[in-house]
């Protein structure tokens, strides 16, 4: 029993101080003895280092969708898409994408980055996109042989530096971007800065900003954003969902024709193309081909829901991630409509300029659904599905502007707020030793391990702290102490009416549990409305207090709850250290004595 | 334990609370009606304003743009970010009350130069200003000019610059949109409506429930009524604050509330009014003592925060204070008050 207890106590403490450790300590923890790294080969750290770049997250190659087409089969690029670099890199890899950010206006068409499966020498194109992947990670491999010698890298996805700091302590992106028509009415503006907003809610940037500027352009502010490049892009894409009917013969056309053309642009230009660069090429005539002949039957505006969903496509093998489209009775009536008139022949999905799907149509569908297939990750089907469900923009917007901007408020505010946080934290320690004696230290203990478990989760869940943000969590600190005084209080009440420290520990709990309960659920309500209902900084509240509101549940109940009796168990049992008014022996303790 | 007569006194506590809200609207009304301004201090989160972009081309402080742009224009709500990587700015600042305006204007006439200055960077349009704050700005137009040239000139003078440093000048929304407004006030509403639910169901009595969201209301009133009396900015950091004592004040009303439930039950003898006076003075140690860690925190963070944390921490303070007081003194005696004559009846 006693040998238990001490367990129980040196684990929980010990478990307190690796979270601590861990949250504390940074994104990539190193582990290894400092003069053995001197003499390992830089090859090891590039091997270590390198695919962080790019193989973790997602397959940085974009290949085209319609895989059984022959005509894309290669790794293609298309304008609009740009899909590389994760934000949760190294420190390396943040340092260089903060100096592209740097660079203000670029065209479109050079932001383009693909590493290809084979670097090609041969391809022109492809060489001014591959380099940076390349110079990124041998740049990489050397600064850390030179400052951090470590041979071990351990991932830590609990470090504090995971966490995002808002627009105000930290700065982000700023990004302008122009309505590509002349002279768009109020309206139109109003309801684009609007869908802005919702996209950027579902990106889950809660503290971006988002407002119009002048008569036609739009200003978007996105607190500490790694790639600035990903988010201008999906964020300001039109996003219209188009449905274009082809009959075989057509498609056979568009597709030999947009290769000829292709071939023969290239050897005009006076290079002798490489089957990638034909490749791409012609899946952009064949793109434009489709939208420029293809009898358009489907809008956006047709389509009431999008949804990600698993099916497995191939006869054999695995579920597939595929976006499940649900369309208005309008759109279910054109699309079956289209579906009779195409039977045995084509209707290709295309989203802006990017081709999602060509299925050959094998029957009439009047249920009004629709199965997007061939997306290459399950995130590129979440993501693109929230773009259709977001809606489209009345007009196409450009980007003009892209800058990278420093905190609002100087650095003192951020250390200000975090000097001032320890001095009430310290404070409260000190007032719960002070009022509650014993189970106060034991809660401050409890309170160590609040902190910790909601910065951990904070950098679990990419929660944006703004300067509200993190003296709102300070202040769920003093909530996280209610339950705990709540319960000493009960318990000191029980010890009193003389009972043993270990019922009054047991009563104390079992009667504040409901008052704990019903005060917390109370709260939690409101913030788990606030998250569903609300937009931008009221939806991040409600996030950040439902966080706070459970980790300190978990805290004040089970943990001081284990600990005090484990405590007890192990002697810790004077009614005075926990705060009784008397000293006073009862039958318990002399039975045990 | 001596018992705390509350609800005896309760009159005193609903007459507290009902002065310190009606000063608050009496704050909003006196600034709206007597001195031509906004009835709250909307900051340009919520009203939006001017954004100009300047490259300064050397080295600078940004407390220095603000105290300029301030001295040109008067303006409360300025936000200043640095370019990174680059010497040059993103200021925005929102220009309320138009009597310093004028003044300002006729006290610094502009030069030649300075009007040559002026005249060519600006690409705005006036037109389209004030439209979300229709009350007091709509004489202003022409002043709308005046505040742009002020800063410009300012800025000019102090690092040397020329037209061509002001790349844009332009008006900006608000990025709290009326849409984003009405969905919070929206979504406090729904969440009291689950509230109410929550606790005639747990209380199995709807009386509680409505008790508990008249004092969550008051509390929300008395931080409505320190940001209109000291004129704090309503801005992001308002929303969060508001949002907070919410969910502070329906946390506190609640465990008295439980006390009394779980007091009705042990003492059945009791008066009503002996059992709310009972169950409130059992709970106020901890009323006290949790009101005291977050004061004590938030107090703290007052001091040694930076001024942007203490606008938001003062109304905080009060908030929390309030949402005690109001636990105490206003939602069981309204919950006295609403079923005292049931048990006359009964």
């Amino acid at each position: 029993m006693k040998s238990k207890s001490l367990l129980l106590v040196i684990g929980t403490l010990l478990a307190i101080a690796l979270f601590g450790f861990l949250v504390l300590s940074d994104k990539v923890i190193t582990i290894g003895m400092p003069e053995k790294v001197a003499e390992t080969p830089a090859q090891t750290t590039k091997e270590a280092q390198a695919p962080t770049a790019s193989n973790q997250q997602q397959p940085a190659t974009d290949v085209a969708r319609p895989a059984q087409e022959p005509i894309a089969k290669e790794a293609t690029i298309n304008e609009q898409q740009v899909n590389v670099v994760n934000e949760q890199s190294t420190p390396a890899v943040e340092k260089t994408t903060e100096g592209q950010a740097q660079t203000t206006v670029t065209p479109p068409a050079t932001e383009v980055q693909t590493v290809p499966v084979k670097p090609t020498p041969a391809a022109a194109e492809d060489t001014t996109i591959t380099p940076p992947a390349t110079t990124q990670s041998s740049e990489k491999a050397e600064t850390t042989k030179e400052t951090k010698k470590q041979p071990i890298k351990i991932q830590n996805p609990l470090s504090y530096k995971n966490i995002n700091l808002g627009l105000d302590l930290k700065g982000g992106v700023s990004i302008v971007y122009q309505a590509d028509v002349a002279n768009p009415s109020k309206q139109d503006m109003d309801s684009a800065v609007e869908l802005l907003r919702r996209r950027l809610n579902a990106k889950n940037y809660t503290e971006a900003e988002v407002s119009l500027q002048g008569s036609n352009r739009i200003r978007v502010e996105i607190p500490g954003i790694g790639d600035p490049n990903q988010a201008v892009n999906e964020i300001g894409r039109t996003a219209e969902l188009k449905f274009y009917g082809l009959t075989k013969e057509q498609e056979q056309a568009i597709k030999e024709s947009s290769r000829n053309d292709a071939e023969a642009l290239l050897k005009n230009m006076g290079i002798e193309p490489t089957y990638e660069q034909i490749s791409q090429l012609a899946y952009m005539n064949y793109v434009k081909g489709i939208q420029d002949k293809g009898d358009l039957v489907l809008r956006g505006k047709d389509i009431e829901s999008a949804a990600k969903s698993f099916e497995q496509t191939a006869q054999v093998g695995p579920m597939e991630p595929v976006i499940m489209l649900k369309m208005t009775s309008e759109g279910a009536k054109k699309f079956a409509d289209a579906t009779r008139k195409y039977k045995g022949s084509y209707i290709a999905i295309l989203l802006d300029n990017d081709m999602l799907s060509i299925p050959k149509v094998n029957d009439e569908i009047d249920a009004g659904t629709a199965v997007i297939t061939g997306m290459n990750s399950e995130k590129e089907a979440t993501t693109t599905a929230e773009l259709i469900n977001s809606g489209a923009l009345p007009f196409k917007l450009k980007d003009i502007q892209r800058t990278a901007i420093e905190a609002r408020l100087g650095q003192d505010a951020l250390a200000g707020s975090i000097f001032a946080g320890i001095v009430g934290a310290g404070f409260i320690v000190l007032f719960m030793v002070v009022i509650f004696r014993f189970p106060g230290l034991v809660a401050d203990m409890a309170l160590m391990a609040y902190v910790f478990l909601v910065l951990a989760v904070y950098s679990l869940f990419d929660v944006t702290l703004t300067l509200p943000g993190i003296a709102g969590m300070i202040l769920s600190v003093g909530i996280a102490v209610d339950a705990n005084v709540i319960i000493f209080s009960r318990i000191k009440e029980e010890l009193n009416a003389g009972k043993t420290t270990r019922a009054a520990i047991t009563a104390g709990f079992h009667k504040a549990m409901n008052a704990v309960m019903d005060g917390n659920v109370a709260a939690f309500i409101i913030a788990l409305i606030l998250y569903w209902q609300g937009t931008g900084p009221i939806k991040g509240f409600g996030q950040t207090l439902m966080i706070g509101i459970l980790v300190s549940l978990f805290t004040a109940i089970v943990v001081t709850r284990y600990l005090l009796n484990a405590f007890v168990d192990l002697g810790v049992k004077n009614p005075t250290l926990y705060g009784a008014k008397r000293k006073l022996l009862t039958v318990g303790d002399l039975n045990k004595k | 334990m001596k018992i705390l007569r509350i609800i005896e006194n309760r009159r005193k506590f609903y007459t507290f609370s009902m002065v310190i809200i009606l000063a608050g609207f009496l704050a909003m009304f006196t600034y709206k009606f007597m001195n031509h301004q906004t009835a709250l201090n909307y900051d340009i989160d919520f009203v939006g304003g001017t954004v100009m972009n300047v490259n300064i081309e050397k080295e600078f402080n940004k407390e220095d743009i603000m105290k300029i742009v301030y001295e040109a224009t008067n303006s409360e709500s300025i936000q200043v970010q640095k370019v990174q990587g680059e010497n040059s700015v993103i200021i925005k600042y929102q220009v309320k009350d138009t009597v310093p305006q004028e003044n300002k204007v006729q006290a610094a006439p502009l030069t030649a130069e300075q009007n040559t200055v002026n005249q060519q960077p600006v690409q705005t349009e006036p037109t389209t200003t004030d439209v979300t704050t229709p009350d007091t700005e709509v004489p202003e137009a022409p002043n709308y000019q005046n505040h742009i040239e002020n800063v410009i000139k300012a800025l000019s003078d102090k690092y040397g610059l020329k037209s061509e440093n002001f790349i844009s000048t332009e008006d900006i929304s608000p990025t709290i949109s009326t849409e984003m407004q009405l969905n919070a006030i929206l979504s406090i509403l729904l969440g009291t409506l689950f509230i109410l639910i929550y606790i005639s169901i747990r209380f199995k009595n709807v009386k509680m429930g409505i008790a508990a969201i008249l004092a969550l209301l008051h509390d929300v009133l008395v931080v409505l009524a320190v940001y209109a009396i000291f004129r704090i900015p309503i801005n992001n950091a308002f929303i969060a604050a508001v949002l907070t004592i919410v969910g502070y004040s329906i946390n506190d009303t609640v465990i008295i509330f439980d006390r009394i439930r779980e007091n009705k039950k042990l003492y059945t003898k009791l008066s009503l009014t002996e059992l709310i006076n009972k169950s409130i003075t059992e709970t106020f140690a901890r009323s006290i003592y949790t009101s005291m860690t977050t004061v004590i925190v938030t107090t703290v963070l007052f001091i040694f925060g930076v001024d942007k944390l203490r606008e938001f921490t003062f109304p905080l303070i009060v908030g929390i204070i309030s949402g005690t007081y109001s636990s105490i003194g206003n939602a069981s005696p309204l919950w006295y008050d609403m079923i005292k004559n049931q048990g006359k009846k009964a």
